[in-house]
C-alpha cells in the first residue's frame, strides 16, 4: 500500500507518436518501416518520428532523412500532418482528464498526472495504469507507457529508463529502492544530464548516478551554481513541483525562429525574414497582452563547423509589442553583429515581458494609431489565416510568411 | 471453420468499440450505395453495387445485434453516440455507472475499412457460415 503521505504520479509517453498515428489512419502502413519526416528540398528532411519496425533497422529520431534511407531501403516516408497530431494530443488529454484532474501536458506526446486522490478506485496504481493504457489503445490506437512514482522527475526517469524496457509498458519507481534501481544506471540517464554534462562528468570521473548521489552538494553547487544542486536533488529523486496546468501560466519570453530553405547571403534577404519574425512574435505578444523590453536576435551561419553566426540582445529604451520599433531595433543588431557571412537560420526572441495595458505616451509618435492598426491586422489574421494579410516584402523571393502560414512549429500542418 | 468475428472473451470496452464500428459500419455501406448508384459510367453495374453494399450492410448489421446482444448479457448498454468535432464521443452504462469512450474519427475511419477487408476475406474464402 503506498504511504498515505506519498504522492503518485505518472508519467504516460506515447510509443512513437506521430508515427504511430499515421499508422492508426493508414492500415496499410501498419506492417511497414514508417518514419515522419520533413522536406528535404526545403531543409526540414529530419526524421521527427520512427516507428518500432523502422527503429529495428538503426533508424532514430533526429537523424537526416537520407541517413535513415540508407538503413533502411524500404522506408515509407510520411509527411508530418502536425493538426491531427496535436488534435490526438488532445483527445488524450480528455481521456487522462476521466481519471484526474490534475492533468500536466508535459510535451505533445507526454503527460504528467497526479492520482494521489483516485488511485483507490482502481486497487492500485499499476492496475490504474493498465486500465489508462487499455482505453488510450482502444479510443486512439496508441501504446503508451506509464512511469510511476511519488514526483514528477522520479515518473518522468521511471517511463524513460524502466517502463519503455518493459512488456508491461509499466513502471513503479520507489525512492527507498533508488540505489537498486536508478543509481545503478549510467550518469547520462539521469533526467537534465545531456552529452555536455556527461563530458563533464566523466572528467570528474563520475560514470554512475550513485556516484553523483553520494557527492556533496557544495562541489556540485562550485561548479553548476543552482543547476549543480538541482542535479543532486534528481539523483535523490527529490521534487516537490506540482502537477498543475498553471506551470505554463508565467511566460518569460516570447520567440520564434526559422531555418531558411536555403543559405540568405544579402542583408537585404535577411531583413525581409527578419522583419517577418518580428510580425511572428509581436503577434504573440498581442495576443497574450504582454510587451516586452529585452529583444534578442540569433543567426546561425551556413558553414556549421565554423560555427559562425551571432546572439545578441539589447535592451529597448520602452516596453512594446510594436512590429515597427522591434524591427528597427532588431536590424541595428543585426547590422552591428553580422559579419557578412551567409546565413543558415535566424531567430527572435522578446523577453521581460509586463501586461500591455499601461502604455508609456510619446509626443512623436502616434502609439494609439500604430496599436489600432497592428490589432485590425491581427484580427483579420485570426478570421481569415495567418497569410490573409501580409506585408508587401513577404512577396519578395526570400519571403517565407506564405509558406510559414501553411506550417504549426516548422512542419506542415 | 474460421475464427470468430469477435473472441468470446473479449472485455467489455473492446466490445463496446466494436458494437460502435459495426454500427457505424452498416450504416456507411447503404449511404456509399447511394453514392455509388449516381456515379456515371459506361454500363450500368446497380445490381452489382446493390448485392456488394448491401451484403456489406447485412453482415455488419448482424454482426451489430449481436454485439449489442453480448453487452446486454454483461450489464452494459450504450446510452449515447455523439460527433465533437473530430472525436465521436460514446457513452454507455456499465453496471449502473456510467462511463464514457472518445473515439477519434480517423481511427473510426481505419478500422471500418479493416472490417471491410475482413468481410471481403471471408468472402473470398467462401465461409458464408460465419458471415
Amino acid at each position: 500500500m503506498p504511504n498515505a503521505n506519498k504522492r503518485i504520479v505518472f508519467l504516460i509517453d506515447m510509443q512513437s507518436f506521430y508515427a504511430s498515428v499515421e499508422k492508426v489512419a493508414d492500415p496499410a502502413l501498419r506492417n511497414q518501416p514508417i518514419v515522419v519526416a520533413g522536406d528535404p528540398e526545403r531543409r526540414s528532411g529530419v526524421i521527427l518520428a520512427a516507428c518500432p519496425i523502422a527503429k529495428s533497422f538503426g533508424v532514430v529520431t533526429a537523424e537526416a532523412l537520407w541517413q535513415a534511407q540508407q538503413k533502411c531501403r524500404h522506408l515509407v516516408v510520411v509527411r508530418p500532418r502536425m493538426e491531427m497530431y496535436i488534435r490526438i494530443s488532445l483527445q488524450i488529454t480528455k481521456i487522462f482528464e476521466a481519471y484526474t484532474d490534475k492533468v500536466e501536458p508535459y510535451s505533445i506526446d507526454e503527460q504528467f498526472l497526479d492520482v494521489t486522490g483516485s488511485v483507490h478506485l482502481f486497487g492500485d496504481p499499476i492496475k490504474m495504469a493498465a486500465h489508462i493504457r487499455q482505453r488510450v489503445l482502444l479510443e486512439t490506437g496508441i501504446n503508451c507507457r506509464v512511469g510511476i512514482s511519488e514526483n514528477k522527475v522520479l515518473a518522468k526517469m521511471a517511463c524513460d529508463n524502466f517502463a519503455k524496457k518493459q512488456e508491461s509498458g509499466i513502471f513503479w519507481l520507489k525512492r527507498e529502492e533508488l540505489a537498486d534501481t536508478l543509481w545503478k544506471l549510467p550518469i547520462e540517464k539521469l533526467f537534465g544530464v545531456g552529452s555536455r554534462m556527461k563530458r563533464h562528468f566523466h572528467r570528474m570521473g563520475i560514470y554512475q548516478i550513485k556516484q553523483l548521489a553520494d557527492l556533496r552538494t557544495t562541489v556540485l553547487t562550485r561548479h553548476w551554481g543552482v543547476n549543480g544542486e538541482v542535479l543532486w536533488r534528481t539523483a535523490h529523486g527529490i521534487d516537490d513541483s506540482p502537477v498543475s496546468m498553471n506551470v505554463y501560466e508565467t511566460q518569460k519570453g516570447i520567440g520564434h525562429h526559422m531555418t531558411l530553405p536555403r543559405d540568405y547571403h544579402t542583408a537585404a534577404e535577411i531583413k525581409v525574414v527578419l522583419l517577418e519574425l518580428c510580425e511572428e512574435v509581436c503577434r504573440r505578444a498581442r495576443s497574450k497582452e504582454r510587451m516586452g523590453a529585452v529583444l534578442s536576435v540569433g543567426c546561425r551561419g551556413a558553414d556549421l563547423a565554423a560555427g559562425t553566426g551571432f546572439g545578441r540582445q539589447m535592451k529597448l529604451t520602452e516596453y512594446t509589442n510594436d512590429v515597427m520599433t522591434l524591427y528597427e531595433a532588431a536590424c541595428r543588431l543585426f547590422d552591428r553583429h553580422w559579419q557578412e557571412t551567409p546565413v543558415r537560420s535566424i531567430g527572435v526572441n522578446l523577453g521581460e515581458l509586463v501586461p500591455d495595458n499601461v502604455v508609456q505616451l510619446n509626443l512623436f509618435t502616434d502609439n494609439q494609431k500604430r496599436r489600432s492598426l497592428a490589432h485590425a491586422m491581427d484580427d483579420i489574421r485570426e478570421r481569415y489565416g495567418p497569410d490573409a494579410i501580409l506585408r508587401a516584402t513577404s512577396l519578395l523571393h526570400a519571403g517565407q510568411a506564405k509558406e510559414r502560414a501553411r506550417k504549426i512549429g516548422g512542419h506542415y500542418k | 471453420m474460421m475464427e470468430p468475428i469477435v473472441p468470446e472473451e473479449e472485455g467489455e470496452q473492446e466490445l463496446v468499440r466494436l458494437y460502435i464500428l459495426f454500427g457505424l459500419l452498416f450504416r456507411v455501406a447503404m449511404v456509399d450505395l447511394g453514392r455509388a448508384r449516381i456515379v456515371q459510367l459506361k454500363l450500368s453495374y446497380d445490381e452489382v453495387f446493390d448485392w456488394i453494399f448491401q451484403d456489406l450492410s447485412r453482415w455488419a448489421e448482424r454482426q451489430h445485434h449481436q454485439l449489442r446482444r453480448r453487452l446486454r448479457q454483461s450489464g452494459c448498454a450504450v446510452v449515447s453516440t455523439q460527433r465533437q468535432g473530430h472525436m465521436y464521443v460514446v457513452q454507455y452504462r456499465q453496471r449502473g455507472y456510467l462511463r464514457e469512450a472518445m473515439y477519434s474519427i480517423e481511427v473510426l475511419r481505419a478500422e471500418c475499412q479493416q472490417l471491410v477487408g475482413l468481410w471481403m476475406k471471408h468472402y473470398q474464402q467462401g465461409d458464408r457460415t460465419s458471415l
